[in-house]
């Protein structure tokens, strides 16, 4: 499997993970290995087979939709980096 | 009664009985801990002394009064750091969570302390339970008491070797891809990754959410058929947890397998199974024969595509529920002073370790454009493939039995760099959790450095009682005694 530098960068990416070029070259080398490895894959048969969902877990369950106290105002906040009274304060995106 | 090797439940009878007092129980544990902590770094936080033992006080207090006691009542157990406790934290092994404080508590473990169960504490782990060893907890490695030159085992490393020292009576693991099995293996004790959707998954922090699952580790099948009793059940806050009535396992256990039909897959004794490890399930397979099983070959064919499938669909859940690490809500924040996007990048390079985030590259490059047909998609129909291999098996057999791992616990840092040799040595537990299915290991002797080997028996789904009944008779053919050397003597086997 080819992964290289700049491959690994751009998936990196996607990944909101930010690779200096040496990092990048180790994962590139890493993944392309792992990858390689895993291509045994590519000899299952699987024509005709679908995709696995859990059907062991019953079928999608439902509830009544009655309307419960959140604790999402009182303590979800307590963990937060940095806050602003009852909201989550980042970085300004907007100039 | 010889609390130190002692299993819980024996001691859950002594203490409603008021043969022994739940105080020394604890004692107990808090000198074992005391003695050994320090050495094999088994957890990531403990509970504090004095509120233990107050804890246990309240429980001696209440049986001289003659009030009913809880099912577990002054019983300590120790939970893997990304099960939450309110009032604890919960790392997961990370950087990334090293300063969280959960909210609320797991279901699982709020089962617990209803039923009167004492949390020492957090147990050690893999980062994010991505890893076979535990070293690659950013807090440091845990040590196996059996041979302290070797892993326990991971991710649930920490618990599995907490109840082999005597650190915790039982202890509660995640199992995503073999993570309560693999170090109960390693660390002689007896651990269930119970059905997907048997055990409430809420409050467990989330790997790979099609496969995980909250399980026990104990010194005994009982003790892990008592446990499974007391968290297992449907709980409307997971929608994957299973609408039926957990439990009941205990009171089964003795039914004994006369008539069991036991299949044997030749495929899961061939290259890479140490010969050692095979002599001993060998063993453990014959114990079954003795007591009244019936053995038939039966084929798993698929499984040989196993763990390609499962690193990659796995990496791909971990890819999507890793994405919420970001430095906004909870957690590290790093890079604040730039921009948003240079706030998440930052924070995740700093917080993640170098297995989470190769995992999170697998698994993002198998969602990916272009890529997740190829990938993905074929590892999710490799899934049906092998629980469709498992779904033909049960047709001829009840219970299915085979190794836990290819060897006994490996040395501290032998696969550290090595990722590929470590995501092997996973080959044999994998397959019950792509198929979802309940999986036992149990101890079943020993190499000639005295290291434990285990026996590991996969049942149908929602058929835990099977397969804890026949795990019980396993271990009553006592092909595995004794306790980790407290010389904690190295190996050199």
């Amino acid at each position: 499997m080819d992964i290289d530098k700049d491959e690994a960068k751009r998936i990196a990416e996607l990944a909101r993970l930010g690779l200096d070029d040496d990092d990048a070259k180790r994962l590139a080398e890493e993944m392309a290995a792992i990858l390689e490895c895993f291509r045994a894959l590519r000899e299952a048969d699987v024509e005709g087979v679908l995709p696995w969902i859990a059907p062991v877990a019953g079928s999608a369950p439902e509830r009544p939709d009655i309307v419960e106290k959140s604790r999402a105002g009182k303590n979800a906040l307590d963990g937060a980096p940095d806050r602003a009274g009852r909201h989550f304060r980042v970085p300004r995106v907007i100039g | 009664m010889d609390l130190r090797n002692a299993p819980a439940h024996t001691i859950r009878d002594a203490i409603r009985d008021g043969s022994i007092e739940a105080r020394a129980v604890v004692e107990s544990v808090l000198d074992a801990i005391a003695r050994d902590e320090s050495d094999l770094h088994c957890y990531l936080h403990l509970a504090g002394r004095d509120r233990l033992l107050e804890e246990a006080d309240r429980v001696d207090e209440a049986r001289r009064r003659g009030d009913p006691l809880p099912l577990l009542a002054g019983i300590p157990c120790a939970l893997k750091d990304n099960i939450v406790v309110k009032g604890m934290p919960a790392t997961c092994g990370s950087k990334m969570l090293e300063r969280f404080h959960p909210p609320y508590t797991a279901t699982a473990a709020r089962r617990l302390l209803d039923a009167g169960a004492l949390i020492t504490g957090k147990t050690n782990m893999d980062e994010f339970a991505m890893g076979s060893s535990t070293e690659n907890s950013a807090f440091g490695a845990t040590r196996n008491p059996w041979g302290r030159d070797r892993v326990p085992g991971g991710s649930s490393g920490g618990s599995a070797a907490a109840v082999a020292a005597g650190e915790a009576l039982f202890a509660l693991g995640s199992d995503t891809g073999g993570s309560i099995r693999q170090p109960a293996a390693f660390c002689g004790v007896a651990g269930l990754k119970p059905t997907y959707g048997a055990v409430s998954r809420r409050g467990l922090v989330a790997f790979a959410s099609s496969f995980d699952q909250i399980g026990p580790i104990g010194r005994s099948v009982r003790d892990v058929a008592m446990v499974f009793d007391a968290i297992a059940g449907v709980d409307p806050r997971d929608s994957t947890s299973a609408t039926r009535e957990g439990g009941g396992t205990e009171e089964t256990l003795d039914a004994g397998v006369a008539g069991l039909r036991v299949g044997v897959a030749e495929e899961f004794f061939r290259e890479g199974l140490d010969a050692e490890v095979a002599r001993a399930v060998r063993r453990g397979i014959e114990a079954l024969r003795v007591a009244g099983a019936a053995v038939v070959d039966i084929s798993l064919s698929s499984s040989r595509f196993a763990i390609p499938a499962y690193y990659i669909a796995a990496d791909a859940e971990a890819s999507a529920n890793l994405a919420r690490f970001d430095g906004v809500r909870y957690g590290l924040r790093r890079g604040a002073s730039g921009s948003l996007g240079g706030m998440y990048r930052a924070t995740r390079n700093d917080g993640f370790g170098a297995e989470v985030k190769r995992r999170i590259l697998i698994g993002t490059f198998a969602l990916s454009s272009g890529y997740r047909e190829a990938w993905y998609e074929r590892a999710m129909k490799v899934r049906s493939l092998v629980a469709a291999d498992y779904a033909a098996a049960f047709e001829i057999c009840d219970i299915i039995a085979g190794p836990a791992t290819p060897t006994t616990a490996f040395r501290l840092g032998e696969k550290q760099n090595d990722p590929l040799a470590m995501y092997l040595s996973d080959v044999y537990t994998i397959s019950a959790n792509l198929a979802g299915l309940p999986a036992l290991v149990v101890p079943c002797g020993s190499d000639r450095s005295g290291l434990p080997v285990a026996i590991q028996l996969t049942g149908r789904a929602f058929d835990e009682a099977t397969l804890l009944g026949a795990g019980a008779a396993v271990e009553r053919a006592g092909l595995f005694s004794g306790g980790p050397r407290a010389d904690g003597g190295e190996h050199h086997g």
